[in-house]
């Protein structure tokens, strides 16, 4: 059931998952997918808050440790699962518009 | 100026939640920083105006029974901090942060549908929890009000309950009704891809007026009420201050050690067990107090006051054997719809036997309180006196037409025994038991002239 509602993963999830593929504490990760993304996916605190504890609480992520209250957290089997599956669905997206669209004239001027 | 405080009154709804940001940032331009939040007031400090930004964020594992330091809290909290949310305070599920005016930090909820959804869940939860709290109380509170019972119309607070209590409730009621239109609209937008509405502090503001206005006059209204019956029957007052004392006394003492003592959101439970234990127990305590403790809502007085007409026993055996007086007392009271009522008991020893009356008098504002009164009366009567799931003293009520005739009265109950007679004309109301006569002419030309 877990598993069937993050089918399709949002941004910030994917860009969560992907940060955590290393271990990694809260703030590390908003600065990671900022740096990553060049700015354009920003996670609010709140927002990363409520993704950790949903993951964790779903077997996704894992805590690893804890100092001075910060908790370092990293990506599970189950979690690299769902990344890869959803690594796969964009990859599909991203080759079915190859397909269609490379070549056509607004494209290419693009 | 730097230890300068104020309180103000705080009346923003939960759901309101982003037009309190607007505040904020107006109360710091003004030199007023946030300090606290309280059930009903904020407290600002004085600081240099300043142009700063505010976020106040819904933290779903926050709530008015759960430790302020969880461990969850402080590190949420620490996450807000290094992206560059300064922390003030919480209330319940609110959280209060700021950041200098020149500074950009990222907002704290970054995905309108996760926030939305966060938003719903915690504060629709809280908001029904409290609502669920009222609409228990309501319904305790309304079966004992309604259908209007004759003694809450003796005294000032029982005719405030009566009449404003109903109005309350309509009013909580109107603003659930609201609160569900709004969770549904706010959902419906977010289904459809919309951003969510923000409240604007203006029609934040006209929330707060339309309901906290007529709540706090309904209120101030009952603490007159209060106010009043305690000056006339303070021992009566007193008693029944002492259930919701109690009940606030342990509600706040346990709320104070679940937001500042403890850490962990179990411990609240055993608190709030140990807290319920206690008000069954001192409810248990109140309630033997106030049954062992005889309840009127009169106040006794030295003299009979001029305008208050008895029939003294010594009227009724006007030609026969008075005997000497053994005791009497007269007590009155007030209220809106009953402005005069009284109780008159009088015992002589006549031939070495003891003989009493009793003289209940009652004048409402209305022939239709008169008549509330008079059913009333007559209903306990018949039903007597309960205890331990018995009815003791029970009596059986006759109507007699001829008798009603003979008196000229609108309404006329009485006795089996003929020992008692309730009659009621136009807006008066008297009961009278004892050694009296009824059917005796003299005696009922008397009563009539006395009191109708």
């Amino acid at each position: 059931m877990a598993r069937e509602q993050l089918k399709n993963l949002t941004e910030p999830m994917y860009y969560i998952l992907l940060t955590l593929t290393v271990p990694q504490h809260g703030y590390g990760i908003m600065q990671e997918v900022d740096r990553r993304t060049g700015g354009r996916v920003k996670i609010g605190a709140g927002t990363l808050y409520s993704l950790l504890s949903r993951f964790e609480d779903e077997d996704i992520i894992k805590q690893v440790s804890e100092e001075n209250r910060r908790k370092t957290y990293t990506i599970t089997d189950k979690g690299f699962d769902i990344l890869r599956d959803e690594y796969r669905r964009l990859k599909q997206l991203v080759s079915d518009g190859k397909d269609i669209l490379v070549g056509r004239r607004w494209t290419s001027e693009k | 100026m730097k230890n300068k405080t104020k309180r103000v009154f705080w009346g923003f709804f939960s759901l309101d939640y982003k037009a309190i940001e607007i505040y904020l940032e107006e109360m710091a331009e003004k030199g007023w920083m946030l300090e606290k939040v309280g059930r009903m007031t904020a407290k600002f400090r004085a600081i240099e105006p300043q142009k700063l930004k505010f976020y106040v964020d819904v933290f779903k594992e926050g709530g008015p029974f759960t430790p302020e330091k969880t461990k969850e809290a402080e590190e949420y909290r620490r996450l807000c901090q290094e992206s560059g949310w300064t922390f003030i305070t919480s209330q319940d599920y609110l959280q209060f942060f700021y950041a200098d005016g020149d500074k950009d930090p990222v907002p704290i909820q970054t995905d309108e549908v996760l926030e939305q959804k966060i938003a719903e869940t915690t504060i629709w939860r809280g908001e029904l929890l409290s609502i669920l709290a009222f609409s228990i109380i309501a319904v305790m509170v309304l079966v004992r009000y309604f259908p209007i019972k004759h003694y809450n119309l003796l005294s000032f607070t029982g005719v405030a309950g009566t009449f404003l209590f109903p109005i309350l409730c309509i009013f909580v009621l109107a603003f659930t009704v609201y609160g569900l239109f709004w969770m549904l609209r706010a959902r419906r937008n977010i289904k459809r891809g919309f951003p969510l509405k923000k409240p604007t502090l203006k029609s934040a503001r006209r929330r707060i007026i339309a309901f906290h206005g007529p709540v706090l006059t309904i209120g101030i209204v009952f603490i007159l009420a209060f106010t009043i019956d305690a000056f006339f029957m303070p021992h009566i007052v007193g008693l029944s201050l002492l259930g919701p004392v109690i009940g606030m006394g342990i509600g706040l003492g346990l709320r104070y050690i679940i937001k500042k003592k403890a850490t962990e959101k179990k411990d609240s439970v055993l608190y709030v067990t140990l807290a319920i234990i206690a008000v069954m127990f001192s409810m248990a305590i109140v309630n033997s107090l106030l049954i062992h403790w005889p309840t009127n809502d009169t106040y006794r007085a030295d003299t009979i006051p001029e305008d208050c007409p008895v029939v003294t026993m010594v009227e009724l055996l006007e030609g026969s054997q008075q005997g000497g007086l053994v005791g009497r007392e007269f007590n009155s009271g007030i209220s809106p719809v009953t402005p005069k009522h009284y109780d008159y008991w009088e015992t002589r020893d006549i031939n070495c036997k003891t003989e009493g009356i009793r003289i209940n008098y009652y004048r409402t504002i209305n022939p239709y309180f008169a008549e509330v009164i008079f059913n009333g009366v007559t209903e306990k009567l018949e039903r007597g006196i309960k205890w331990k799931g018995m009815y003791l003293l029970t009596k059986t009520i006759i109507t007699d037409d001829e008798m009603k005739k003979l008196w000229n009265v609108d309404n006329l109950a009485l006795t089996e025994e003929r020992d008692e007679i309730i009659v009621q004309k136009g807006n008066i109301v008297v009961h009278m038991s004892g050694d009296i006569d009824f059917d005796d002419r003299q005696t009922r030309e008397l009563i009539t002239s006395k009191f109708f």
